[in-house]
């Protein structure tokens, strides 16, 4: 009997061992030899490199000497190489802030190994001081770049440092991504923080955590021991996180844990309250002087208000006010807040400013119309979504403006002067902004208003003898297609305008260009021109002619079998194509496409082609309609199908017989 | 006593500045015309104090029309390192009239370093100036003056004046001073011109002025120097206590030489490990194979630019221990282990990239961005390319090939050829078999083999994409409408020219179009060809299609099996098209309801005359067009 449970234990610990490690013990130092083994990785046979181990040990720690509180974290993190390709993971850089006292951080107690198999036998090279390189990069930011030593296919290498981070430095931990460009077998972070600091705890992606706990602690603050809270979160066996088109950033997908303060209560002091709820965030910005009391500002606006009061129409009031803001104020990208850091009637001597300075100056200047105007704080697709249910002011970097006008509620970012009222950048279209208002703030939508819409038309006649198509193209934009066709447009000179345009369809011969609209962001933007192309299959007997002459979709933008994440197109899309093409005389039609119709489930999306001939003359019709911007990856084949059937319809040919 | 005089001299000059006027009604009209901005002066001057040190000085003025004018023009960048002190760096910004309406402030200017973006390890840094933080009506005009002492006497500077599109230039000066003792090389190109003397007592100097030229727009396919440009070069110099001359390619060669001279010494384990690993092989390329694929199994490239211009190689002991190291480490590492192996090689110096500028040839000076290995064997030579880890043995593609290198050797510098590549030697070679069925849905199986620089992309995400990525890469590159990739497999065979082979099976959707009792097929399964050259007025300058581009063939043969029933009702004639830039023939034939296509496409690299512009033009034109011609079924009658 005991030999029997001796050997269902052996066989337990062995199937265990040979099935999955178990990772969450990893020691510095202490290398399995079958890690060094490993020829490839079994989850993804294919991957150049896997993370087994990273790990982050982040506690409190008051500090006696500076009487200051820190943030240090012991990080330790090991790598498996399996291709050359993955060398570049053992070059490793840590950034951190090197300032003066209390606004540096310190990066300490660097140790690296790397492990190799030769002849059987573990080799060790050591991490020296001249594999890790100091370097400024600008101001108080720095890097420590760490070159591993002797890396090389099959190589494990690992690395451990302490980061010690002054509260005054960073008041929360540095986020945690459990998931990189490269799997991940083990990932995991302790957070032993005092309960007098309160922070909300924020996941992100779709993987479930393999540890997910808190325990009660003790924590040392000022020579007193405090009741603290050591939080474990772990995730385990993460795919690589690769990139897909039709996404809105890969902060959205990847898996995470964020950090926000909320407040605290220092013991024998007040307690104090950050962002714990909508209001008091909204309290929060509107008391800030960064954000609140700069919307009390009027200077520099005076002569352009007594301009705008003239004009009686609310509408255009607000447009008016919109064009003199947007191109009277540069737009200044290069930094990202809801913030302003100095006064705004500085940005209007400028004239260049952040999206929270140009937006304050414009609902200001709304305000000073004697409109409702509010700002609007958003986080812009690159910036990730938002979290409706954990109010986290870090999570914004844009401010938008917001006017009521007869009940109407207007939306508009005054940082593009090719938008309007109402027409946002495709940059803040993400999901819902808040409205930051005394007494009303609430989530406003930033759904599109507007489509992506093309309109080409054509009328053409065929001329059998010389073998040429010939006759008039124009193709009219709005919308978000306006939008994107005006900024691109104005950012070359004209006559090099004209000549891109040219190059368009080079094997046409076209009359002077027509561009019109090219900067009013209110109306269609048209362009237009003659045409002539040769075509020497129409001198023969049969002629095939495809009356799509442009619009015509050749690629399935859907083409991968499966889809993992959703498909984001951003705004509704519309692709009209027209065309009135008369047939040449002594010729009989043959063959003609066929009318018809495609749908996608649920009106999210439709296509339409009609054709007709009368008169000698073909008249067709294309109009490719996207209603719904999200479609779940369950959703994803029938855009597939969709587009098949599209490219299908657009590949089908008229038939002329030449009459005997 | 004398010198202190002198530096004197230098620093009284420095601020003799002429204060011009910059007033934008000043510029003549023509120089508006096609400009976003209008250099109104740009001043160099490289002062030789002595043959270890100089001062060099800038003064630019330029008026920015509008946006991009300002993107071009509007920061101004010094890079400095340990050789290097920056003096001063001034700037003003003047509106349209002339007035002074802002000095550049300390806080204007940004100290980066230049590892700040990638992984290099540098000791270079850069000041980075702009007004950038306002927005000011154009036009206006920004002025920058910069002086610096530089320590690193290999390098002198070089002009080019017109090196920016759409910029007229005003005034452009480039002028040497040099005490009588010290002289200097320079080359000439372009020049109309030539650099004026003016003999002083104590300094001789020597101008370059440029004036009155108009903004110009750069043509497409276009080779290297075709604006004016001055090069200069030291006779003799001295940096880091290092002495030496560019005279000669072979001066040139010497001095690398004795810079990198004895950094060859191996750790005693690696000396044992090339024993073991050459010991039992006779034949010298073997020998040279098995320690090349060790190098490549042991080490990785690391960008590492310190010391003496990032001249000076890191030791051969270090990389052997640490296993990673840049270019010049890595060569000098390759040699050492040959060396070890009793096997005699150079490492050469040379300008990679596929568009790296010709080298000059009759003035030799620094023109080279890269280090490479090269093993002579008897009649044979082979090029090692030592910072990657995949390259094939002796292979240079389109990164080190067709071109000139500098061989260093104990005697000095060599110039010579790298190898070159044929079209042939770039071979796409296709055979697809694909069913086709009534619906006119198709089942291929695709077989190409890429050889030489048609491999390379793939090359790339074979090597560093999982199969996933892989799979996703495929799916988004081959130029079919509609399919589904069924299966795929990607394998390299290494060799002098390396091929990949792929493997695809696919579904495709609707190859051929079914309209009423019609099928139409374009026989081309896969199409792709460059895009078509835009013809716009009369080509001034000369065509380049660049041979690490342009040197191709492809070879398709594609076979279709239709659905029974069908005849042909028009198939396209068969076409060959010859051209001075290469050759294009398809032909097709149908039998017993098999169709088989026969495409041949050979492309020649070089430089032609402007005049042959349209034909280039027209030949892709025709080729384009051909590729796309369809065949046409119709279903018999019974």
């Amino acid at each position: 009997m005991k030999k029997i449970i001796c050997l269902i234990i052996i066989c337990i610990v062995f199937a265990g061992n040979y099935f999955a490690q178990d990772r969450s013990h990893t020691k510095y130092g202490v290398v399995d030899r079958r890690d060094l083994e490993m020829k490839y990785y079994e989850k993804d046979s294919s991957a150049e490199a896997v993370v087994l181990y990273d790990y982050a040990d982040e506690y409190f720690v008051w500090n006696k000497f500076e009487n200051a509180y820190y943030f240090n974290a012991t990080h330790h993190l090991r790598i498996k190489i399996f291709k050359k390709s993955g060398l570049d993971h053992a070059n490793r850089t840590i950034n951190y802030v090197n300032g003066n006292f209390l606004t540096s951080e310190q990066i300490t107690n660097i140790k690296g190994c790397t492990y190799n198999l030769v002849d059987g036998k573990t080799v060790t090279a050591k991490l020296e001081k001249e594999s890790i390189f100091d370097e400024q990069i600008y101001e108080n930011d720095y890097q420590k770049k760490i070159k591993m030593p002797d890396v090389k296919e099959g190589s494990i290498f690992e690395l451990e440092y302490t980061r010690e981070t002054p509260f005054t430095v960073r008041n929360k931990p540095y986020t945690w991504a459990f998931q990189s460009d490269i799997p991940s077998e083990w990932s995991e972070i302790n957070l032993t923080i005092p309960d007098f600091l309160h922070y909300k705890i924020i996941m992100g992606g779709s993987f479930p955590l393999a540890i997910n706990k808190k325990e009660g602690a003790t924590i040392n603050y000022n020579n007193k021991y405090t009741a603290g809270t050591k939080y474990i979160f772990a995730a385990k066996d993460l795919p690589a996180f690769h990139n897909e088109s039709f996404i809105t950033t890969k902060s959205d997908y990847i898996s995470k844990v964020v950090f926000e303060l909320s407040g605290y209560q220092f013991p024998g002091e007040m307690s104090k309250n950050f962002t714990e709820s909508w209001a008091d965030m909204n309290n929060t910005l509107l008391m800030s002087v960064k954000f609140g009391e700069r919307l009390k500002e009027s200077a520099g606006l005076k002569d352009i208000v007594k301009s705008i009061e003239a004009i009686t129409d609310s509408m255009e009031k607000i447009n008016a006010a919109f064009k003199y803001v947007s191109t009277t104020i540069k737009y200044d990208n290069s930094s990202h807040n809801v913030y302003v850091f100095q006064d705004l009637k500085k940005t209007i001597e400028n004239k260049k400013g952040t999206a929270a300075e140009i937006n304050l100056i414009m609902v200001n200047l709304l305000r000073q119309l004697g409109f409702d105007a509010n700002p609007v704080i958003l986080s812009t697709r690159n910036n990730g979504k938002i979290k409706e249910d954990f109010p986290m002011l870090s999570d914004f970097n844009y401010v938008i403006a917001e006017v009521k006008i007869g009940g109407k509620e207007i939306l508009m970012d005054a940082t593009e002067p090719y938008s309007y009222p109402g027409l946002l950048p495709e940059r803040c279209l993400n999901g819902n902004g808040r409205l930051i208002k005394k007494n009303d703030t609430r989530f406003v939508s930033l759904a599109p208003a507007e489509k992506f819409s093309k309109f080409e038309y054509i009328t053409a006649e065929v001329d059998a003898e010389v073998g040429e198509i010939k006759g008039m193209y124009s193709i009219t934009s709005s919308g978000y297609r306006a939008l994107e066709k005006r900024i691109y447009f104005n950012s070359m000179a004209e006559k090099i305008l004209r000549e891109k345009l040219n190059e368009d369809r080079p094997d046409w011969h076209k009359d002077s260009i027509k561009i019109e609209e090219k900067i009013n962001p209110q109306v269609p933007l048209k362009v237009s021109y003659g045409f002539s192309f040769d075509n020497n299959n129409l001198t023969k007997s049969i002629v095939y002619l495809n009356p799509m002459i442009t619009g015509k979709i050749t690629d399935n933008p859907f083409k991968a079998p499966e889809r993992i994440y959703p498909v984001d197109f951003t705004y509704p899309l519309e692709e009209i194509f027209m065309a009135s093409i008369k047939l040449p005389a002594g010729y009989t039609v043959d063959e003609l496409p066929k009318s018809e119709m495609i749908t996608l489930p649920d009106g999210a999306g439709r296509f339409m082609y009609t054709m007709d001939v009368t008169d000698n003359t073909v008249r067709v019709s294309s109009k490719l309609s996207i209603y719904k911007t999200n479609f779940t990856p369950a959703e994803y084949h029938y855009l597939t199908e969709f587009y098949n059937k599209i490219i299908q319809k657009h590949s089908e040919v008229i038939v002329l017989k030449k009459n005997k | 006593m004398k010198h202190v005089l002198f530096i004197l001299f230098y620093f009284l000059s420095a601020f003799i500045i002429a204060q011009d006027n910059y007033n934008v009604d000043l510029i003549p009209a023509k120089l508006k015309e096609n400009a976003d901005a209008v250099i109104r002066l740009d001043e160099h001057v490289f002062t030789i104090i002595n043959p270890g040190k100089a001062v060099i000085k800038e003064h630019l003025s330029v008026t920015v029309f509008n946006e991009r004018g300002e993107e071009k023009h509007g920061v101004y960048y010094v890079h400095y390192d340990k050789f290097t002190k920056i003096n001063s760096l001034e700037g003003i910004l003047y509106d349209a009239t002339g007035k002074v309406i802002q000095r550049l402030k300390k806080s204007n200017i940004k100290d980066i370093s230049k590892g700040a973006f990638d992984d290099e390890i540098s000791d270079v840094r850069y000041q980075v100036a702009s007004f950038e933080k306002k927005s000011y009506p154009y036009p206006y005009t920004i002025e920058f003056i910069f002086e610096e002492e530089t320590k690193n006497m290999m390098f002198y500077p070089e002009w080019e004046p017109m090196r920016n599109e759409h910029t007229s230039i005003e005034k452009s000066t480039f002028s040497i001073i040099h005490p009588p003792s010290i002289n200097f090389r320079f080359k000439e190109i372009n020049i109309v011109n030539p650099g004026i003397i003016y003999k002083g007592e104590k300094e001789i100097q020597q101008t370059w002025k440029l004036e009155n030229c108009m903004a110009y727009e750069n043509e497409n396919y276009i080779p290297d120097y075709l604006h004016p440009e001055v090069i200069t070069a030291p006779i003799e110099f001295e940096v880091e206590g290092y002495k030496g001359n560019f005279n000669t390619w072979s001066d040139f060669g010497k001095f690398y030489f004795q810079l990198n001279n004895n950094r060859g010494e191996l750790p005693v384990n690696i000396k044992t490990k090339v024993k073991e690993l050459t010991g039992g092989e006779t034949s010298t390329l073997k020998k040279i194979e098995k320690l090349y694929d060790y190098l490549q199994a042991n080490t990785r490239y690391i960008s590492i630019q310190l010391g003496i211009g990032g001249w000076q190689t890191r030791e051969a002991k270090e990389v052997g221990t640490k296993g990673y190291g840049d270019c010049k480490a890595l060569s000098n590492y390759m040699v050492a282990l040959l060396k070890e192996a009793g096997i005699n090689s150079y490492v050469a110096l040379i300008h990679a990239g596929d568009d790296a500028p010709e080298i000059i040839e009759d003035f030799p000076h620094n023109q080279f961005n890269h280090v490479i290995a090269c093993v002579p064997v008897s009649n044979d030579t082979v090029w090692l390319e030592c910072t990657s880890q995949f390259e094939s043995l002796g292979y240079q593609g389109d990164f080190t090939g067709n071109r000139k290198a500098l061989l260093i050797t104990p005697e000095g510098g060599k110039l010579v050829n790298t190898s070159i590549y044929s079209p042939s030697d770039n071979l796409l070679s296709r055979n697809a078999k694909v069913t086709v069925d009534e619906s006119g849905n198709a089942i291929a199986s695709v077989v190409t083999d890429y050889k030489g620089i048609q491999q390379k992309r793939l090359n790339y995400v074979m090597h560093s994409y999982n199969s996933e990525k892989q799979k996703q890469w495929l799916q988004k590159s081959i130029n079919i409408s509609s399919f589904e990739l069924k299966s795929f497999s990607v394998s390299e065979k290494k060799g002098r020219i390396p091929t990949i082979t792929e493997k695809l099976e696919l579904a495709i959707t609707r190859k051929a179009n079914v309209s009423g009792t019609r099928l139409f097929i374009t026989p081309n399964l896969i199409p792709d060809f460059f895009p078509q050259p835009v013809i716009k007025g009369t080509r001034k300058s000369p065509l380049f299609l660049n041979p690490n581009e342009y040197s191709i063939q492809d070879i398709d043969t594609i076979r279709y099996q239709l659905p029974p029933n069908y005849e042909i009702e028009s198939m396209p004639d068969p076409v060959k098209i010859q051209s001075p830039f290469g050759e294009y023939s398809v032909t097709i034939t149908f039998a017993n309801n098999n169709l088989i296509y026969c495409r041949n496409v050979t492309l020649k690299g070089g430089t032609y005359p402007a005049a042959t512009y349209p034909d280039w033009s027209s030949f892709v034109k025709k080729v384009k067009k051909n590729d796309n011609l369809d065949v046409v079924f119709v279903k018999k009658k019974d």
